[in-house]
């Protein structure tokens, strides 16, 4: 019969056997073709194709585990991930949705970052007040000093005070009685000046910006002497490179006073930055 | 003291004029008071020699 080959019995092992210049090159038995050597070659030809029957699953298999397996529905199943040696990705699980982000200027959509162990924020914008943690203070440059020794101020004369003795000054900002912040931004800042006895005549203090008069403090006429502090307090924006503040302080008691000295709470100047720029 | 001579030339002045119009200051740098600003309406800046010669 043509196109047919027609077997009238199989051998003792229930084998067909096919040879080619009487070389076994493959067989058949119950479980199907099995090449005796070499690989299972389809035709290179552009139309060649393997065909399955809908329900089943191309599977390769090594001793007896599934590596890689095609569905009918072209679904491609590997045992484990590719590595990205070979070319993959090396990922084993996903979550979300969307298009897959690649490493070089990715545009990432509402990404939910979770707790990173390290995140570094320094192109950052944006970022809402709400979403700062409870008792977050910002860690702008702070200071707060106070005069060793007093300063002599003559009278009518407005006359910078000296603060030798650092309390603290976190950013390394404040010298020779000068707060220059090097982080831009709005400082409030803070001065008192006491004289060992208030005598009379007209006493304030001042901030100064830059060599010049920015704020002045309460002005205080005092009629006879008395203990007590001229003080002064103001929002003061600093550029964080050129900007300085200093304290001067007037008094028109008629003779030169000299303002307290140490540790006590007297005499001093403080402040910190409240504000970014 | 800078107030003194000032004072010596113009008697008139008051300390209300120094705290309004004409400015002492002291940077405490060592270089003594100076005349930091003068915009009395009727008197003259005083010079150099004129503090010198009080």
């Amino acid at each position: 019969m043509a196109g047919q080959i027609k077997v009238d019995s199989i051998n003792a092992d229930s084998n067909l056997a096919l040879k080619i210049a009487n070389t076994a090159v493959a067989f058949i038995d119950s479980s199907g073709l099995r090449p005796t050597s070499g690989n299972v070659s389809l035709d290179a030809t552009a139309t060649s194709k393997l065909y399955l029957p809908s329900a089943n699953t191309v599977a390769i298999q090594t001793a007896g585990v599934t590596g890689l397996s095609i569905s009918s529905s072209q679904v491609v199943t590997l045992a484990n991930a590719l590595p990205v040696t070979s070319g993959g990705t090396g990922v084993t699980t996903s979550t979300g949705t969307g298009a897959v982000v690649l490493g070089t200027s990715p545009v990432l959509t509402t990404p939910a970052l979770g707790t990173p162990s390290a995140l570094v924020l320094t192109n950052a914008t944006g970022l809402p007040q709400a979403g700062l943690g409870t008792n977050v203070a910002g860690n702008g440059p702070a200071f707060s000093a106070y005069p060793s020794a007093g300063t002599s101020t003559p009278n009518n004369t407005s006359t910078k005070i000296l603060f030798q003795t650092e309390e603290f000054d976190t950013n390394n900002n404040f010298a020779s009685s000068t707060f220059t912040p090097t982080v831009a931004g709005y400082y409030q800042i803070n001065a008192a000046i006491g004289p060992p006895t208030f005598t009379s005549g007209y006493h304030f203090a001042s901030i100064y910006k830059n060599g010049s008069v920015y704020k002045y403090g309460q002005l205080g006429y005092v009629a006879s002497s008395i203990n007590g502090q001229v003080v002064v307090s103001s929002l003061v924006y600093c550029n964080g490179t050129t900007d300085y503040i200093e304290i001067y302080w007037y008094q028109s008691s008629g003779g030169t006073i000299t303002c307290q000295a140490g540790g006590g709470p007297g005499t001093w100047f403080n402040g910190a930055m409240v504000r970014s720029a | 003291m800078l107030y003194d001579k000032i004072k010596t030339l113009y008697p008139q002045l008051t300390d209300k004029d120094f705290m309004t119009v004409i400015t002492l200051q002291n940077d405490s740098d060592g270089k003594g008071d100076y005349i930091a600003k003068w915009e009395h309406p009727t008197l003259a800046r005083p010079t150099e020699e004129q503090l010198n010669a009080v």
